[in-house]
């Protein structure tokens, strides 16, 4: 892992995730599974490894039909996933930099 | 070892581009959602400015469950939820929103007490239900294209 890179973001599901989630206040666990176009079982294991990591709070509101889980970043999981941002830019920036 | 970093590094990006990409996709405002925010928001506007307490009081009570209700259907319809507030630069056209419902309702509210006016709460009313299905547009749209620009 190049430093700088948080590798529990850094798994192309889970970066994906973020980035989606960074963009809105919530998102609907089909939602994302759809984004993802991966399997429920996929989108929930991936969605629980950022969740154990505080970045992504899960939340199932009570309420007519089906319960449904939704899912926001944290302040905490903004704060890593644009500090993770910041190092890919600089990662890229850095070797345009050298083959200049 | 670099360029192999420098290749994961650009790939990366791609995936944070797509997955904004498919979040402006997503964010596709029902056709009846700007219409019933901005009956929502006239009615509030016209009963300020002219309503008795009870009036007041009991569409206030409406506005504040409608648009509980409506949140929960625009959920329900995409999936998403974006408070428009905390959009980025696309919340920008919540100012020029704010500052035509405060302007008419000042209006409305002066012309009604000092001339005992009641068309001009009428009137505020309808230039409300314009701005918000006229901003709320922009906002979709602007909110689109900074979800489509680089990450």
């Amino acid at each position: 892992m190049t430093p700088g890179l948080n590798e529990t973001i850094h798994a192309p599901n889970r970066l994906r995730i973020c980035a989606f989630l960074h963009t809105l206040d919530q998102a609907e666990f089909g939602t994302i599974r759809d984004m993802l176009g991966v399997a429920d079982s996929v989108a929930s294991k991936q969605l629980k490894v950022l969740e154990d990591a505080g970045y992504v709070k899960l939340s199932k509101p009570t309420g007519k039909g089906r319960v449904k889980t939704w899912a926001a970043l944290t302040a905490e999981g903004r704060a890593a996933y644009d500090d993770h941002v910041a190092a890919l830019k600089a990662l890229i920036a850095g070797v345009s930099t050298t083959e200049d | 070892m670099e360029n192999e970093s420098l290749s994961e590094a650009r790939n990366a990006l791609d995936a944070i581009a797509s997955a904004r990409g498919d979040a402006a996709d997503r964010l596709v405002t029902p056709w009846w959602y700007h219409p019933v925010l901005g009956l929502l928001a006239a009615a509030f506007v016209v009963a300020i400015t002219i309503g008795g307490t009870v009036v007041t009081i009991s569409v206030a009570i409406v506005y504040f469950v409608g648009l509980g209700l409506l949140m929960g259907a625009y959920k329900a319809k995409t999936g998403l939820w974006i408070n428009g507030l905390r959009a980025g630069n696309a919340s920008w056209w919540t100012v020029p929103l704010m500052i035509v419902m405060v302007a008419c309702m000042g209006a409305g509210y002066y012309l009604h007490t000092a001339q005992g006016l009641d068309w001009p709460a009428w009137v505020a009313g309808v230039m409300v239900f314009a701005a918000v299905n006229v901003f709320g547009r922009y906002f979709d749209v602007a909110l689109r294209a900074q979800l489509r620009a680089t990450p």
